[in-house]
């Protein structure tokens, strides 16, 4: 969050300092890789995700540009930007195999039926509006508080909440009923 | 602390996403390397003073600012000079470009664009005067003149003018000023769209590479205006223009003395040479046979009325004939000769033949 101490790294970002850019990949690039990876389902392109976002900070920044603060909501509105423009793109929705791979969380479910709730889960979140997907990711999923998401939406908390309550209706009607029709 | 979702079912579906797989570290280290190298050379192109890169005097750039500045201080001192300067500015406003009071006319403009500076009063004078420069193409044709390059050239480094300014404004204005912007490129587009109607086979060609211009322009702002992304996607797209070398729609290339213009180092990292060697320098991918501005012969005159010629960069790059023959750069489609259009991804691909 904004302190003394982010101000400064900011100025040394717009500076191009190397330890400081360094500090901000190392310290934003794997929470924005598992926000992407999260929201597209894919590590590859999760991380082309991350690579297209700092560089984009890149080039706000040669342009003078760039955040004056909070550069964590200033970095998750990119990483936003870039995956709704890829869904704008109508990117082909598809988890790779070795995906699967990922763990159960605990050892009382199914992997398969696992597997399928988070392919489900994937597709839905395609199906939201972007700012509805961005305000249940960065809350639900992300665990940020509504003042911080509402940061990075550029939206009041106010705004952000209804986002995330018609969200959570739309996951609700897509997931779940077609659940207990099926 | 994440908000638990009440709904225990729409629950299970949060938790199946919420794991993600471990990251690849060969894949991490690629990124950050990337990342580090990219801000190496950013580096590299950013002067350690910000205000010093806004001090510079150059034809084009995002230094127009202070060469209007410079030009404008001189105009000044020459009106003061012979006396009765204003008068003569006063009755250049109606000038037409074949008129002989015309370069007093561009003067005063640039005199009050220097006023106002990079303000969104600046952008809105910027587009006043491109309104103008369309109004002096709709003359030239109703006049059966030839419409003069110069004022094609000045129409799209005012609506540049515009759209730099609209896309430095804060984040509060930046919208509102990137709307209007559009909406007056849309009116141009209108404007050229009239007149391509009736215009004979050279005026056509102008018209229609005009038009590609400003609709270059117009696909970033059907974005959202809101993003500041897409807010330095414009001043990097203006930022390429200003960076190459003026190509009339003949296909010739002008260099303007900008040091970085010359050197035409394109995406793919060809280093074309289009410094006026004749000696095609062009190493990159595309280098050979890509149809690109500046390369060319020029068009020829008497299109074929049933010619159906790109009017987009990428049906250029498609209809191209991609052998490289002759260095020819002006792509022929079917048979027809068109006129080509300026597309600035292709600024890598120029082979220098002047």
């Amino acid at each position: 969050m904004e302190n003394p101490k982010e101000r400064i790294l900011l100025g040394k970002l717009r500076e191009f300092d190397t330890a400081a850019l360094e500090t901000v990949y190392d310290r934003y690039s794997p929470g924005l890789y598992a926000y992407a990876c999260r929201v597209l389902g894919d590590p590859a392109s999760a991380e082309d995700c991350v690579s297209e976002t700092f560089s984009r900070l890149l080039k706000a920044l040669r342009f003078g540009q760039g955040p004056r603060d909070h550069l964590q909501a200033y970095l998750y509105r990119i990483a936003h930007n870039w995956i709704t423009d890829l869904f704008r793109r109508g990117a082909p929705f598809e988890i790779p195999l070795e995906e699967e791979t990922v763990s159960l969380p605990d050892t009382t479910g199914d992997q398969a039926e696992w597997n399928i709730r988070r392919r489900q889960m994937h597709a839905a979140l395609r199906r939201l509006t972007a700012e509805q997907r961005q305000a249940i990711v960065l809350r639900y999923l992300e665990g940020w508080d509504n003042e911080e998401a509402a940061r990075a939406m550029e939206r009041p908390v106010g705004a952000v909440k209804a986002l995330q309550q018609r969200g959570i209706a739309a996951l609700r009607r897509m997931l779940v009923r077609e659940e207990d029709v099926s | 602390m994440k908000e638990p979702i009440r709904d225990p079912k729409l629950e299970q579906f949060f938790r199946a996403v919420n794991a993600v797989p471990a990251r690849n570290p060969a894949r991490m280290e690629e990124g950050k390397k990337a990342f580090m190298e990219e801000a190496r050379l950013g580096k590299a192109s950013v002067s350690e003073m910000p205000g010093s890169r806004l001090n510079q005097c150059t034809t084009f750039g995002k230094e127009r600012i202070a060469m209007w500045k410079i030009a404008g201080a001189l105009m000044i001192a020459i009106s003061v000079l012979l006396g009765g300067g204003g008068a003569v500015v006063v009755g250049a406003q109606e000038a037409m470009p074949e008129e002989a009071l015309y370069p007093v006319k561009t003067w005063s403009e640039d005199v009050r664009l220097w006023a106002e500076g990079d303000s969104l009063a600046g952008m809105d004078l910027a587009l006043q005067f491109a309104d103008r420069r369309a109004a002096e193409i709709v003359h030239a044709m109703d006049a059966d003149l030839t419409v003069k390059d110069a004022v094609i050239a000045r129409l799209m480094e005012e609506d540049d003018l515009a759209l730099s300014i609209a896309a430095q404004a804060g984040d509060a204005d930046a919208p509102a000023a990137l709307d209007k912007v559009r909406t007056r490129l849309e009116e141009h587009v209108r404007v050229l769209d009239y007149l391509q109607a009736g215009a004979g086979p050279d005026e056509s060609a102008l018209l229609l590479q005009t038009r590609q211009e400003i609709r270059q322009r117009l696909e970033l702002l059907n974005g959202d205006l809101r993003d500041p992304q897409l807010r330095v996607r414009i001043l990097e797209q203006v930022q390429d223009r200003e960076n190459r070398p003026e190509v009339t729609p003949a296909g010739q290339t002008n260099q303007n003395g900008n040091e970085d213009a010359g050197q035409g180092a394109g995406p793919d990292s060809a280093q074309g040479s289009g410094g006026g060697s004749d000696t095609p320098q062009g190493a990159g991918p595309q280098a050979e046979g890509t149809p690109a501005p500046g390369g060319g012969n020029g068009q020829g005159s008497g299109q074929d009325p049933d010619c159906v010629c790109p009017t987009t960069c990428e049906e250029q790059r498609a209809g191209g004939d991609g052998n490289g023959a002759g260095g020819n750069s002006t792509p022929t489609v079917e048979g027809c000769v068109c006129p080509t259009l300026v597309c600035t991804q292709q600024k890598g691909n120029r082979t220098g033949n002047p």
